[in-house]
């Protein structure tokens, strides 16, 4: 019995471990000097309904359709799934309201884009985020 | 050909400084390019045809769509649009034709302010600027009901939205001001010898229109009020604004139709009146993934007897199951009295068989009863779609509209009406964009 206690309680441990890096903490990050941001101006910011933040005009980049990072962001940060979010973003263009953020590959794409654009949002992985990266909000 | 080729060359013109406009602006932005379409089938239960083009052979032609859409974004604030389509003409049911029913730029000075010049699309109801555009919405066909109550909702103007953002929610105010040309679709039953052909007929019509649509959004939900006015001129035929009775016998008589006729008061017309266009609209989650959708549109016409001056809504139950969402929609579009009985007198009126030219004037108030657009149907419609994916539906639905006295937008066979008949239509349609 014992035996099969420590085998359910390794199990388990390796289980959580298990979840706990799939589920890895997504972090906005944005070009030095944007200020930080609440949650509902991040959703806001990805669904197109503004445009600026704190008088400052924004440019936002989504991670490509696929990146792990894309789907974590979008449950973490917008409550929603790939297929809700395409949804909303197909009527707003077909509405004339706009077209999504553009996406990039790699969160080393997204670093650079920020670092070098100003007002640029994005977000990665929190484990790639170096020092001087400008965290606007991590959840 | 002679027709068609100044049409091509026309069409081939636009379509090379479009290119050009194009060009300028993919080099000065961030552009992107996404198209949709729907091909779908649509045949019913009767010989004669509904809502243009269908009827019990089958057609391709109601419900396919295909268009193409470029988005420039030119700074955050900076943006332009352009969408070019290719459906049945609006001016014949036997041509195809592409055309740009969008092409506006965008600037948005900051978040609360969106201000758009060029051509676009009214949001006179909740589903216009989307109309086009299948896989956005689960009904196979939107409720011709209401759908059909503005014939063209493409305007060339400006539009200014203004976004009050309280809490969650959102409330938008959009005022317009534009004007369009396009035409209006007529069907007559029956040949009137020596003055005009049975079939369709293709009214060009001008109009100018101003309106302010308010919208509250909270969460998903969907509260949407709008009040219209357009315009409208036919500068090839004057509207009539009614037809004078001409007494010939206590009882007898006939509608001064055209002033061909015989009479002593000329038909009065005007070459402008007046629509007053009045929508609510809503759509509503009512938990467990049901919504509930609706919308209302009140046309006023008040200077003419002879207008689309109707009351129209819907009502729409649908439910998200998996990839499923089965839906049930009831609508109806109803004339007002003084232009349904005006259809019905002019209609059914006949002259006496001893009465000199009796069959021409009767064949006459036939012709003219169908120039009148008068409405009297409902429709039931029970369908599903099926997502594919999140950028691509399957549709499927049955529909049964009854037509109490009369439609406009059925093509009644020669000879005959169709009133207190039901339609059943079967469309299957598949839907994408990319």
């Amino acid at each position: 019995m014992m035996k099969i206690s420590n085998i359910l309680r390794t199990s388990s441990l390796a289980l959580l471990l298990a979840v706990g890096n799939a589920q890895a903490r997504v972090v906005v990050i944005g070009h030095p000097g944007l200020s930080k941001l609440d949650a509902s101006t991040v959703e806001k910011v990805y669904t197109g309904k503004v445009i600026e933040v704190g008088g400052v005009a924004i440019r936002v980049v989504n991670a490509i359709l696929g990146n792990p990072v894309r789907g974590q962001f979008l449950q973490a940060y917008l409550n929603q799934d790939e297929d809700k979010y395409t949804a909303y973003w197909t009527v707003r263009r077909y509405i004339g309201k706009g077209v999504p953020p553009s996406e990039l590959q790699t969160s080393a794409d997204v670093i650079k884009f920020v670092q070098d654009n100003p007002g640029a949002i994005g977000y990665i992985d929190e484990a790639d985020v170096k020092p001087g990266i400008n965290v606007l909000l991590k959840k | 050909m002679k027709r068609s080729s100044p049409l091509i060359a026309s069409s081939v013109r636009k379509f090379l400084a479009l290119a050009l406009c194009l060009n300028a602006l993919s080099a000065a932005a961030e552009v992107s390019f996404s198209g949709f379409g729907t091909l779908g089938y649509a045949r019913s239960d009767q010989s004669f045809v509904y809502q243009r083009f269908i009827d019990k052979s089958g057609t391709f032609k109601r419900d396919s769509i295909f268009g193409a859409q470029m988005d420039a974004t030119i700074t955050p604030q900076f943006s332009a649009t352009v969408q070019v389509r290719m459906a049945p003409a609006l001016d014949s049911d036997t041509r195809w034709k592409a055309s740009v029913p969008w092409a506006f730029v965008a600037y948005r000075p900051s978040n609360d302010w969106l201000l758009r010049l060029g051509k676009w699309r009214v949001p006179f109801y909740l589903n216009s600027e989307n109309t086009d555009v299948g896989a956005t919405f689960d009904a196979a066909r939107l409720p011709v009901e209401v759908y059909s109550t503005s014939p063209s909702a493409d305007l060339t103007g400006v539009t200014l939205g203004k976004t009050w953002n309280l809490g969650d929610n959102e409330l938008n105010l959009d005022g317009y001001w534009g004007k369009t040309s396009t035409y209006w679709r007529w069907y007559r039953r029956d040949n009137v010898p020596g003055l005009d052909g049975a079939g369709p007929r293709f009214v060009p019509f001008d109009g100018r229109g101003v309106g302010l649509v308010l919208t509250w959004r909270q969460d998903e939900n969907i509260f949407r009020a709008g009040v219209h006015s357009l315009d409208a001129t036919t500068p090839a035929e004057p509207t009539p604004v009614t037809f004078p009775f001409v007494s010939i016998m206590p009882g007898v008589g006939y509608y001064r139709v055209s002033n061909l006729l015989p009479g002593p008061v000329s038909v009065p017309t005007l070459s402008k009146f007046n629509n007053k266009v009045y929508t609510l609209a809503a759509d509503v989650g009512l938990g467990n993934d049901f919504r509930l959708s609706g919308e209302y549109v009140r046309r006023a016409v008040k200077e003419v007897d002879t207008g689309p001056d109707s009351q129209a809504a819907y009502l729409s139950l649908r439910k998200r199951i998996g990839k499923w969402t089965p839906y049930a929609t009831y609508a109806w579009l109803r004339s007002e009295s003084k232009v349904s009985n005006l259809y019905q007198a002019v209609n059914n009126n006949r002259l006496p068989a001893f009465i000199p030219g009796a069959a021409l004037i009767n064949v006459s108030q036939r012709f003219a009863a169908d120039g009148i657009p008068a409405y009297d149907q409902s429709s039931l419609s029970l369908g599903t779609s099926y997502a594919l994916s999140p950028t691509s539906k399957l549709k499927a639905e049955w529909m049964r509209t009854h037509v109490g006295k009369v439609s406009s937008l059925v093509d009644a066979p020669p000879g005959g009406d169709v009133s207190k008949t039901n339609i059943n239509v079967l469309s299957l349609s598949y839907s994408f964009v990319f």
